[in-house]
């Protein structure tokens, strides 16, 4: 608060000279003028920086991000399960959840599954199916800090002919940040 | 002085508009933040669906009913045994005891009176920051027209 009262008072007094200056000066109209100048001008930089700050603060919200990776793994995980063309089964109707044994290939999933931004490993019942190669060469996601890595296990039915078994279906998905 | 004052009400009112606008944007982007984030774990949560399907579509050898066959069977003969059974199986099958540290199925009627429940504890070591509690519900009916059965699954896992 001292400071504020501080900063009025510096102003006033830079005022208050150029109004002794032009008391001294004969032509007092072109000092009159100058003197508003000056004091605008001390008026429009307080101004702009408080009206860069606002801005600043304006922008910051729209420059944070939300970390969607998450939900883009939870999206390509239920595009395996739900989707007829990769693992559901489909008798008429397609059954979410239900694995037809006949779809668990390699052929198949890469065909149903497009994206180069992923690694993916589907394990069914130990049988390990590794997609996208170009980020499976080495351990699955063995440096942490430079990819995003997910790992989801399903309990899930198998459909094989006629026979109904039960099952571990795990998919683990990981992408660079 | 006067002057001293006007210039001081024009700083000052400059700071307090600064001010305002900043504790306006700080909550308005803490609060839209979090709710996005609750949206997408929302979403994500909605994947443990295929769990609570599957575990109440599981055959059973008992008169060839399905799990949740078997669950409106117990509630009207309200016995509970084949299905605790069942459900153990279920969680000896599935539960994988170092990731997940809890499982849990929980039946309740309309009126919220709890008529079956099983746990299955895992290793209550995983941290908290890795450790995410998922639930969901599903109705099922029974043979009274007007009564149904909430039946909720919930699973608290790590996600790596």
């Amino acid at each position: 608060m001292k400071s504020l009262f501080l900063v009025g008072a510096k102003l006033a007094e830079v005022e208050r000279k150029i109004n002794f200056k032009m008391n001294l000066n004969k032509k007092g109209e072109i000092f009159n003028l100058t003197k508003e100048w000056i004091l605008w001008i001390v008026r429009a930089i307080v101004f702009f920086v408080i009206f860069s700050i606002i801005i600043i603060i304006i922008y910051i919200p729209l420059f944070s991000q939300v970390n969607a990776d998450g939900l883009k793994h939870s999206l390509l995980r239920q595009h395996l399960i739900y989707d007829k063309n990769c693992l559901a089964y489909e008798n008429d109707k397609v059954y979410p959840g239900i694995v037809d044994i006949k779809k668990f290939n390699k052929d198949n999933l890469e065909k149903c599954f497009n994206s180069q931004d992923h690694g993916v490993q589907v394990t069914l019942n130990n049988h390990l199916i590794k997609l996208n190669e170009k980020l499976n060469k080495f351990e699955f996601c063995f440096d942490k800090k430079s990819f995003y890595c997910s790992n989801q296990t399903f309990y899930i039915l198998i459909k094989n002919n006629d026979k109904t078994e039960q099952g571990k279906l795990n998919i683990a998905i990981m992408n660079q940040k | 002085m006067k002057k001293a004052q006007e210039e001081l009400m024009f700083v000052f009112s400059l700071i307090f508009l600064v001010v305002v606008l900043t504790l306006f944007f700080i909550i308005m982007s803490i609060a839209s933040h979090d709710k996005i984030k609750n949206q997408i774990d929302s979403l994500e949560n909605g994947e443990i669906n295929i769990n609570l399907i599957n575990y109440l579509r599981t055959p059973t050898n008992f008169n060839n009913l399905s799990i949740s066959g078997l669950i409106t069977y117990s509630y009207h003969t309200n016995n509970y045994d084949n299905l605790k059974v069942i459900t153990q199986d279920f969680f000896d099958k599935f539960h994988d005891k170092e990731k997940c540290q809890t499982m849990l199925i929980n039946v309740l009627t309309k009126d919220g009176d709890r008529v079956f429940q099983l746990i299955s504890s895992g290793n209550t070591k995983t941290t908290k920051d890795k450790f995410a509690l998922k639930s969901n519900s599903i109705f099922i009916p029974t043979l009274d027209a007007d009564n149904k059965l909430k039946v909720t699954y919930v699973e608290g896992c790590t996600n790596e």
